[in-house]
């Protein structure tokens, strides 16, 4: 009997327990491609307002869908504009701006490729087998690599080599593990950590990938939300922006 | 590589080609496997055992990790491939088998070792003092006596096959025609919005999943033993 009190006083105590203090949180959607930039951000927001930021990564597609149906975020820091701006039409979201503009670029962590100078010489190579590319129709970064390649009109020639990821994370992933031997990628990647490892090829004529935010109207605390979305645009934030590749 | 405008039901012939490829290569592998772990005595049983349980609890995305990593050109699956075929296995529908068949061992190793532990052993002895050589006795005691087993694998095996995501989706590469398969191309066509294609290719997907686990129920109907 006194055990199975002390059971359930445990359990009521589990569930219970909460913040010692009461504190503002801003729950933030965020576009994977954003995320190794967003911490950083995040933790000068959180040191200069108090605002802690609970940020949840995923594709720009599923976060969509998720707060299309009621998903309980304040922020949504996207990867293209297509998607703010339909929230912003379905009146779920304010109007979208833009935070951040990234570059495709063109990486490979194999020695014998850091030779080359420019990256369509890097695809024209024989033994370059296996081109990664995030998916043109779901990843923004995609789409802009393609473009390039139909610009250059080395789509064709590079197609029956390619292998899609499902963005720009996991494309990289391919490339990094050296599954491929070279893939289109965010210049954010390529300045990570293990990015730094390996050789990137910027693609001057890709298109910027331009990735917009929104507060979104069902928010718990708008005001906090409108906030970090004005802070992405101050310079403190622009300065750590710059140093992972966006503009 | 645009997904056209006609509904395209390729993925979905891909999902049951792996399904069954996979199911059959299974099968011929599961049952040495579960026969020598279930009669055999021999020590450090209990870490194989556990060892080929472990796909029940990685993540798949997990297991599809260590399997990029294993079958790229760096990985030991992948240069034992490009030593035979020429080509590293991962992105490749040969790759996608290995990596199923792996994640799905275990759902086809269960039915069959829970069968052949409920074999009466005494059949098992009489066939022995009968003068069957362990084969034949597989084959004639064993295998008979425990079809439902087998059935009951196959059917979680292409169950399992069918709607696998993660690992395909780490290892397949969506490439069309050769490594986009059903749950890949659903996922892709929620991911673009597309939520009338998603669910046409899914209910197509349930629908046959649900042809075939009919069929072997029905055929497995009348090999019941009392």
């Amino acid at each position: 009997m006194g055990r199975t009190i002390a059971i359930i006083l445990l359990i009521a105590a589990i569930f219970s327990a909460k913040p010692s203090r009461a504190e503002q949180v801003v729950a933030v959607a965020v576009a994977a491609n954003f995320a190794t930039a967003m911490e950083e951000v995040a933790a000068l927001f959180t040191r200069e307002t108090g605002i802690r930021v609970q940020a949840s990564y995923s594709s720009t597609g599923k976060l969509y869908a998720q707060i299309k149906h009621g998903a309980p975020y304040d922020l949504f820091l996207a990867a293209d504009e297509e998607r703010p701006q339909l929230l912003h039409e379905a009146k779920l979201a304010e109007v979208p701006v833009i935070y951040a503009s990234g570059r495709t670029v063109l990486w490979s962590g194999r020695p014998d490729l850091v030779e080359e100078t420019d990256w369509q010489a890097v695809l024209a190579r024989q033994d370059v087998k296996r081109v990664a590319l995030p998916t043109p129709e779901i990843a923004p970064y995609g789409q802009a690599a393609f473009q390039a390649m139909a610009t250059a009109g080395i789509w064709e020639l590079v197609k029956p080599r390619l292998v899609y990821a499902q963005n720009v994370a996991q494309a990289f992933q391919y490339g990094e593990k050296r599954a491929v031997d070279v893939c289109f990628t965010a210049l954010s990647y390529a300045r990570s950590q293990s990015g730094q490892a390996g050789r990137v090829w910027e693609i001057e004529t890709a298109p910027a990938v331009v990735q917009k935010g929104c507060v979104l109207t069902r928010a718990a605390n708008r005001a906090a939300a409108r906030r970090l979305l004005d802070f992405l645009g101050a310079s403190p934030a622009k300065a750590i922006l710059a140093t992972h590749g966006y503009r | 590589m645009v997904i056209g405008e006609v509904m395209d039901y390729s993925p979905l012939i891909l999902s049951a080609k792996l399904a069954l490829v996979a199911t059959g290569l299974l099968l011929v592998l599961a049952l040495p496997l579960t026969h020598g772990l279930t009669f055999a005595r021999f020590k450090g049983k209990f870490l194989v055992e556990a060892l080929v349980g472990l796909p029940l609890v990685l993540p798949p995305t997990v297991i599809g990790f260590y399997l990029l990593v294993a079958m790229g050109p760096d990985g030991g699956l992948g240069r034992l491939a490009q030593m035979v075929s020429g080509r590293p296995l991962v992105f490749t529908f040969a790759g996608m088998i290995v990596a199923s068949m792996i994640h799905t061992l275990p759902y086809a190793m269960q039915p069959l070792k829970t069968a052949f532990e409920r074999l009466d052993r005494r059949l098992l002895e009489t066939a022995y003092v009968l003068g069957l050589s362990p084969v034949a006795a597989f084959f004639r005691v064993v295998l008979p006596n425990t079809m439902n087993g087998l059935a009951a694998a196959a059917v979680l095996a292409f169950a399992h096959c069918m709607g696998e995501f993660g690992v395909v989706l780490m290892v397949g590469g969506s490439i069309p025609g050769e490594t986009r398969v059903a749950s890949i191309a659903i996922y892709e066509y929620v991911e673009t919005l597309r939520y009338q294609e998603a669910w046409q290719l899914s209910l197509a997907l349930v629908l046959i999943s649900y042809l075939v686990l009919l069929a072997v129920t029905f055929l497995n109907r009348g090999e019941r033993y009392a």
